[in-house]
């Protein structure tokens, strides 16, 4: 066991080894990235996780950004703002518009489009004309519009006044309009096969008017026509930012497994440390708590206690710590059952050097470099777990974790719908974020433990 | 079991540090589901050390040597009879607890037979040395690194040793610190456990005589530990043979080796090797029977009569007891 | 007289990341037919080393880099892996060590394990056997029906040789095999040595740093130091002239029960990872002159001995 190791030669021969140099390298740029997201990401932004309305104007359920690049046409959100409103006001009432100019080049329709008029003052109504490259032209509108409301294609009105479109120019009648449909009045060519034909590629514009009472006024208002990709992660089916839960997901995972494992790793330790140590009956009475605890199904309690109480980041670890501790103890004991043979130890108290004395200046160094290494281990298989629960829908509440994302991920459907996107990314972030404590771990469990290999 | 003889008459009654009063001491082994077996590992000893002598106890494994030297300084504690340190007064040694123990320690030390085990190889030498000297009381940093200073003199290594790691040293090297850290209590008495056994021929020498220079110079006695009669005969004044657990012979070391009285400590000179190569083609005679006997074995009578040449009848029935036979010079047996 | 076993120009080192560590360099060995050789050295000397290498025991990180051993005039080094196992290792050489007792496996009897060494070489075997063999060794026909835990490290030493000797080998190398033992088993199995030779004709060769253990027993001895050998000899002519220095220091270390006192040897090993062309023993000698720190004395034949120094 003793090969005259020094804290240096240590270091130097975890240096050594790739893997854990490699493990160590991605372990700081994980750390370095989590701080950024605590810092950057602050929790208000978190908090919007929960609240849909926070993501309408995001487009829902769409592939990343970058698909454009291999060959998927798939455009992005395209916002535009409608300035220089002209128009007056007078003492019988006011009435403002502008108009914008929007250049589309794609071969399919945008996957929503989101109107929001910010104004002070009264308004009654509010116009739209919707000119397509063929001259042609739609008209919708809405009354009493309110100021700084997002109206999109599902606004009843609209979707009633694009429905009105629709049949006026197929001459059938249509129950229902869907979002598809409405997009495709828009943007197809007029006639009867207007809702199968293809997306016109062109200059539109938008005019857009608003009449209201006097003493109207309006600001900068904006149109989006809400795209069919989004950044670099894509969206859920409520256009939450994929990119977003897997950033904010990341202290969670490492706040989670960093502390358990820290409580489990160093209790689990001194627990089996001090066992070995004493020896006796004090030994027999702690490995006996140390079998007991081992027994427990971990998942199956886990799962029990969440329903009795309410789990936080806190506690939640404590209780992963407190059924992983015993495999550390079992093998801290035996390590110290080892240190305890040796004739050092003896000499120590035929010296009169105190049992406290000894163990800290032959077993405590001992037993440092083995709790570091588990500990590396450790966190690895807390993230996973922590996850899992999350998956299961146990965990705290108000939490972005990449388990509930994947939870959401099953809920919609999301494989059903060919949203790769949706369960890659949280999937690989987990992956990723136990990686490098793994491989440091095992690098650092072969420098600590060296393993006798067979001559 | 008849006694030894009373306290006193084996040994004069000069200057004495160590008094050994009928010692035994048992071990259990087994119990619970397995068969009781007894191990009396030392089984009715008396003797006394005098200050400054080399006193070896000789004798192979399971004689009880070991056990007895342990005993001697209050590592193991008495099953029954007393050790007394008379250095100072009377102190009992085997019911000594708590802080009248840990003064003891500065008086009766230990040294071990392995190196590399008896000193933690992962501490840095100075360490080594420093710890038992606060262990003893003694804080100040002047004081610390002058005696650690003054015993790696006595040990023979360079005081620059004590910044290098003790696993950096090499076997004799660390068994000098063994020394030294023993020597650091200024002791009156020190065990050492058969601490040559374990170095090369070429490293023996140099322990042997810082052993035989700190009896010397400075008064400290030693129970050398060594199962080798050829060690003995150099290190030791007095030599006390062991066999399972009773003193066989016991006198100066010249008188037991060159006569020896006791049917096995002939036996055991018999078989230990000299540089002699004329016996080459000869079968070397051992006069004994059998090999080693078993520790759990308990023979009616003398210890020694199943392997014992020259047994009679009485030695199957009573123990011999320790007679003087020639000046200073001890054996227990019925042939005397 | 051709060897039965000779060691010619044979080197072992082991791969170390400060380079290689010269175990054994240019080591010339030989060992008679009936002839019991001994070959003594420290720690560090190489001993052990030269041994393994000549029973094909080398691992990594050692490897023999050089040289030959010659069983019976063939090169042992160079046969196939299979035909060494089946015709060499056991049934013409076998080997005893210092922890050959512990050699036994616990969960059968120490006959039961003679039993099979001898039918897995495609011998007969059987109680008879079994029963000559132990005889041989001294020990009693109802120790074979015993596990190897009920023995004492005496009875399991002898009847590990008694396995040893299951298939009559003619050479037997026996590394330490008292060191562990006490003094009165140690001279029987010295004993028993010396009544193999005679009776059975193998050939020994005794590893042991026990240098009075040595000259009771072998007929001719080799030292060795620092992975050369210094002194080589009969018996009888270096143990009452020795001649090398160090030869002369070990025996002067060696506590005997004719010593009145033993003498260490100051200073260390040198480092065998950095060979330098010089005696390696010049920084610890007594009598070191110039040429000595500078060239490397060979082994010159000195009144009926082979001895490596610039004193002769």
């Amino acid at each position: 066991m003793d090969t005259g190791k020094t804290e240096r030669s240590y270091a130097r021969e975890f240096l050594k080894s790739r893997s854990g140099v490699v493990g160590l390298v991605l372990l700081v740029l994980l750390l370095a990235t989590s701080l950024y997201v605590a810092i950057a990401i602050p929790q208000s932004e978190a908090y919007k996780w929960d609240n849909p309305s926070v993501w309408t104007n995001n487009p829902a359920a769409v592939p990343p950004s970058w698909v454009n690049y291999f060959g998927v046409d798939a455009p992005q959100t395209a916002s535009f703002t409608l300035q220089g409103w002209s128009g007056s006001s007078s003492s019988s009432g006011a009435a403002y518009s502008s108009s914008v100019a929007i250049d589309w080049n794609h071969a399919v329709t945008p996957s929503n489009i989101v109107l929001t008029p910010n104004f002070s003052g009264t308004a009654y109504e509010l116009e739209v004309l919707w000119t397509k490259p063929d001259g042609n032209t739609v008209q919708v509108s809405l009354s009493s519009p309110v100021s700084g409301t997002s109206y999109t294609l599902s606004y009843t009105p609209i979707n009633q006044a694009l429905g009105q479109y629709i049949q006026t120019q197929t001459k059938s009648y249509l129950s229902e309009v869907s979002p598809a449909q409405e997009l495709a009045a828009l943007f197809n060519r007029d006639g009867p096969g207007i809702l199968n034909g293809s997306v016109q590629q062109g200059s539109y514009s938008a005019t857009v008017q608003i009449v209201g009472a006097t003493g109207l006024s309006v600001s900068t208002s904006s149109v989006s026509l809400v795209g069919d990709s989004y950044g670099t992660m894509g969206t859920d089916s409520f256009g939450r930012p994929i990119e977003l839960g897997v950033l904010a997901g990341l202290p969670w995972a490492l706040e989670l497994g960093i502390i358990a494992s820290l409580i489990s790793v160093i209790g689990g330790i001194i627990w089996g440390g001090l066992a070995g140590f004493y020896g006796g009956w004090r030994d027999k009475v702690m490995s006996w708590g140390t079998l007991v605890i081992l027994a427990v199904p971990g998942l199956a309690f886990i799962i029990a206690i969440s329903y009795s109480i309410q789990l936080t980041l806190l506690n939640e670890a404590l209780i992963i710590a407190a059924l992983s501790w015993p495999g550390f103890a079992i093998i801290s004991r035996t390590v110290t059952l080892s240190i305890r043979a040796q004739a050092y130890v003896e000499a120590d108290r035929a010296m009169g050097i105190s049992s406290t004395r000894t163990f800290f200046t032959h077993f405590l160094p001992r037993l440092t470099p083995v709790t570091i290494a588990f500990t590396a281990l450790s966190i690895s298989g807390v993230i996973i777990l922590g996850e899992t629960l999350s998956f299961l829908g146990i965990g705290p509440g108000n939490v972005i974790t990449w388990g509930g994302i994947l939870n959401a991920a099953i809920t919609f459907d999301a494989s059903l719908h060919g949203w790769w996107w949706w369960t890659l990314f949280p999937g690989i972030m987990i992956v990723v974020a136990s990686m490098p404590f793994v491989l440091v771990g095992f690098a650092l469990d072969r420098v600590v433990a060296p393993r006798v290999t067979a001559k | 079991m008849e006694k030894t003889l009373p306290a006193g008459s084996t040994e004069a009654q000069t200057d004495g540090v160590l008094r050994i009063d009928d010692l035994r001491v048992f071990f259990t082994k087994g119990g619970f589901l397995d068969k009781v077996t007894v191990v009396k590992a030392v089984d009715g000893v008396s003797l006394r050390v005098r200050r400054g002598e080399i006193l070896a106890l000789v004798g192979e494994s399971g004689s009880g040597k070991t056990t007895l030297g342990k005993a001697a300084i209050g590592l193991t504690r008495p099953t029954s009879g007393a050790v007394y340190l008379t250095d100072d007064g009377e102190e009992n040694v085997g019911t000594a607890k708590g802080g009248q123990w840990k003064r003891m320690r500065k008086k009766l030390q230990i040294i071990f037979q392995d190196p590399f085990s008896s000193i933690d190889p992962n501490m840095r030498v100075y360490d080594a040395l420093r710890i038992p000297l606060m262990a003893q009381g003694i804080k100040s940093k002047e004081e610390i690194h002058a005696k650690i200073e003054d015993v790696m003199k006595r040990v023979g290594l360079r005081s620059q040793i004590v910044n290098n790691y003790v696993f950096q040293l090499s076997g004799g090297q660390r068994q000098r610190i063994g020394i030294a850290r023993v020597l650091l209590f200024d002791p009156v008495l020190v065990v050492a456990d058969e601490p040559v056994s374990m170095l090369d021929a070429s490293l023996k020498g140099d322990i042997l005589h810082i052993i035989g220079n700190e009896s010397k110079a400075n008064k400290v006695a030693f129970l050398f530990i060594t199962h080798d009669m050829a060690v003995a005969k150099v290190v030791a004044d007095r030599i006390a043979v062991m066999y399972l657990g009773k003193i066989a012979e016991i006198g100066p070391a010249e008188s037991v080796i060159l006569e020896p009285l006791h049917p096995y400590t002939k036996a055991m000179l018999q078989a230990s090797p000299v540089i002699d190569p004329s016996v080459k083609d000869e079968i070397i005679k051992v006069n004994i029977i059998g090999e080693l006997a078993q520790s759990t074995s308990h023979p009616t009578g003398c210890k020694f009569h199943p392997r014992c040449p020259y047994a009679m009848d009485v030695c199957k029935q009573k123990e011999p007891l320790l007679q003087e036979v020639k000046p200073g010079h001890f054996v227990a047996c019925w042939l005397y | 007289m051709t060897a039965l076993l000779e060691a010619k120009g044979l080197k072992v080192y082991y791969s170390s990341p400060r380079g290689d560590i010269r175990a054994v360099e240019d080591v010339n060995l030989e060992v008679g037919e009936h002839e019991i050789v001994g070959l003594a050295g420290e720690s560090g000397s190489g001993k052990s080393t030269l041994a393994l290498g000549m029973m094909r025991l080398i691992t990594t990180p050692g490897r023999v880099t050089g040289g030959e051993v010659n069983f019976e005039g063939r090169n042992i080094l160079t046969i196939p892996n299979e035909e060494f196992r089946k015709d060499y290792r056991w049934s013409k050489m076998a080997m005893v060590f210092q922890g050959s007792m512990n050699g036994f496996t616990p969960v059968f009897t120490v006959g039961d394990q003679i039993d099979e060494v001898m039918k897995i070489h495609g011998r007969e075997g059987g109680k008879t056997a079994v029963r000559k063999l132990l005889e041989m060794v001294d020990l009693d026909e109802s120790i074979g029906r015993r596990y190897p835990h009920e023995l004492s490290g005496g009875q399991k030493q002898r009847a590990f040789i008694a396995m040893a000797l299951a298939l009559e080998p003619k050479m037997l190398f026996a590394d330490e095999p008292t060191t562990a033992l006490d003094v009165i088993t140690q001279v029987n199995i010295v004993n028993l040595l010396k009544r193999l030779r005679r009776e059975m004709g193998i050939s020994i060769l005794l590893i042991t740093h026990d240098l009075a253990l040595l000259s009771e027993l072998v007929d001719t001895a080799y030292i060795m130091y620092s992975g050369r050998i210094v002194e080589q000899g009969p018996s009888k002519i270096m143990f009452t002239n020795p001649k090398h220095p160090y030869t002369q220091g070990l025996l002067a270390a060696t506590p005997t029960l004719r010593s009145t006192t033993i003498q260490g040897i100051p200073g260390f090993m040198p480092d065998l990872a950095n060979p330098l062309n010089m005696c390696s023993f010049s920084p610890r000698c007594p009598y070191v002159m110039d040429r000595c720190k500078t060239e490397r004395p060979e082994l010159k034949r000195t009144d009926g001995e082979d001895v490596a120094c610039w004193l002769y």
